[in-house]
């Protein structure tokens, strides 16, 4: 991967690759294998979900976690009463940037569904992702993520990371 | 064993006063009757005095349908009006929170001053015929009440003072809320397909906490959690003694030793249920304001504020930040529970499925007894002129 990314210069091929991560991250968290979620992302992997509120005018933290965190929740995640049915994401890569070598910033867009038990599908929020990559020993690991979201009414909300 | 259809839809063998009958959520008669009844005659929660930060500051809730619109006039008085251009009709104000010198109707560009006295008319020399006059064209005035940092709206000229309407209840909340200046730094809206009390219920009994997993390890297990009492007030609202939750006993949290709010101790728990439809929820370190916009008898706008300390540090304020989102928010373990908790109850309602809601539990008004329902829907009772248990056969009172 260093041989395709220089400082402010990110070559098709890298693109492409940083692409096809962000998706895999995207149906892994689908699925909710977070096991190999988890495993995409950096030993030092952040999460975040903000939004901002025209009724406070300020921006809002809906969720923030290290690591460890993160993975103590979705631990728990099946313990807890649900809402019922699957959730898809579908991101738009929008900006890849490289600020300095070994790190790339991705801004995509994303749309986030749910379809219920009976089948109908509707669209629950609407946002961005912005994710920190890094190569490590050759592969994209995610650093951070942060989940900037348009939507603020989310229904009943969810136990599951966006 | 199980029942035949006829047994299933008779209503159960308890007192009158000890079980809903399910139309109470699900009949829109109702829902205008209780607007009319309940909603136009009594307080309702508008916002926190944080959110009108400085003279000119307004903010917009609903009561009963009607748009209202409070806001912070000179030496900090607050007022609230009916959101309505009294030329037509037109919103005076059209988003949801702003600052303003003046109020100026967008329409015909009518304006008004922060005491709702009208203060230009377009042209006004086409009104001297017949009138109306700039002096006779004010707002109309809503009553305000503020407590604790809370601002209370009533659209009844003649409602009962706030401090008598409460009570005493509200003590166990005082100290965290009134002693260092707070505010909001959360907000969220949410619909909920279910009955606006269905989700008020969900902040009062406290039985329906064995269906989260939070609160089965962190406060049902815990010590004392079952030797608290309600205190409940004659209007219908409902408070109970402080109580230390172990958030340790979730996995992957820790305990809420530090950044008490003022009077608590570390992880303590304090609320009150304030009738018709808003609680106020203190989680050691952060409070939650509950309330709710009825829309239709099935459907319902929550409005949920989360509040820390005014001008603490970015440090204190992350952790606190944390706190709250650990259950609350749209992303809290808790929130999304309690929806589908409710939600699929009104599904059963509507369907017919449901008839009948049991409120009959007793134990001494110790923490899972049922009579803060059973006194809440006496009162709700009392002023619909309808027993919950059985709405559509009239009774007088």
């Amino acid at each position: 991967m260093h041989d395709v990314i220089s400082k402010n210069e990110i070559v098709s091929d890298a693109v492409e690759a940083v692409r096809m991560f962000i998706a895999r991250t995207c149906l892994q968290l689908d699925a909710e294998d977070f096991e190999a979620f988890l495993q995409e992302c950096h030993p030092d992997f952040s999460y975040s979900v903000t939004a901002f509120s025209p009724d406070l005018d300020m921006g809002m933290v809906w969720m923030k976690h290290d690591r460890a965190a993160f993975e103590g929740m979705t631990r728990m995640i099946p313990q807890h009463v649900r809402v019922q049915g699957s959730f898809a994401r579908f991101v738009v890569l929008a900006d890849v940037a490289s600020d300095r070598p070994g790190t790339i910033k991705v801004v995509s867009r994303l749309l986030l569904t749910h379809t219920d038990a009976e089948g109908k599908s509707s669209v629950r929020a609407v946002g961005k992702y912005r994710d920190v990559l890094s190569t490590v020993e050759g592969d994209l690991k995610l650093v951070s993520r942060e989940v900037n979201l348009d939507t603020r009414e989310l229904g009943p909300g969810l136990h599951i990371p966006i | 064993m199980s029942r035949t259809a006829a047994q299933w839809d008779s209503p159960p063998p308890v007192p009158d006063d000890h079980f809903v009958d399910s139309l109470i959520y699900t009949d829109p008669t109702i829902l205008t009757e209780e607007r009319e009844k309940i909603f136009q005659k009594g307080w309702k929660f508008a916002c926190h005095e944080s959110e009108l930060p400085s003279v000119g500051s307004y903010r917009t809730t609903d009561v009963a349908g009607v748009s209202v619109v409070v806001l912070r006039g000179p030496k900090n008085k607050v007022r609230a009006f009916v959101n309505a251009c009294p030329h037509r009709g037109a919103p005076i104000v059209r988003d949801t929170r702003g600052t303003a010198d003046k109020l100026t109707c967008f329409y015909h560009l009518w304006s008004f001053n922060s005491s709702g006295d009208c203060t230009g008319m377009t042209r006004p020399e086409g009104y001297e015929l017949t009138g109306p006059k700039k002096e006779t064209s004010g707002l109309r005035a809503v009553k305000v009440a503020e407590k604790l940092g809370l601002i209370f709206v009533s659209l009844n000229d003649d409602v009962e003072d706030f401090d008598t309407h409460v009570g005493d209840s509200m003590e166990n909340v005082a100290e965290a809320l009134g002693t260092v200046p707070l505010e909001v730094f959360h907000f969220h809206r949410a619909v909920v397909h279910a009955n606006w009390k269905q989700w008020h219920e969900t902040n009062m009994e406290l039985y329906h906490e064995w269906g989260h997993v939070v609160n089965r390890a962190t406060s049902i297990a815990v010590k004392g959690y079952h030797d608290r009492k309600w205190q409940i007030h004659k209007n219908g609202h409902g408070t109970m003694k402080p109580f230390q939750v172990k958030y340790q006993n979730y996995k992957g949290w820790t305990a809420r030793d530090s950044l008490e709010l003022p009077g608590l101790t570390p992880g303590e728990f304090r609320f009150v249920d304030l009738f018709p439809n808003t609680t106020v929820i203190i989680r050691a370190t952060n409070i939650r304001i509950d309330t709710s916009i009825p829309i239709a008898p099935g459907l319902t706008i929550i409005e949920q504020r989360g509040l820390g300390v005014k001008g603490e540090s970015s440090a204190d304020r992350e952790e606190r930040r944390k706190h709250h989102n650990q259950l609350w928010g749209p992303l809290g373990r808790n929130l999304p529970e309690d929806f589908i908790f409710v939600e699929e109850v009104m599904k059963s309602c509507v369907q017919g499925a449901s008839r009948f809601g049991l409120i009959s539990r007793h134990e001494d008004l110790l923490a899972q007894d049922d009579e803060i329902m059973r006194a809440y829907y006496r009162v709700w009772s009392e002023k619909m002129n309808r027993k919950a248990s059985d709405p559509f056969a009239m009774r007088s009172c």
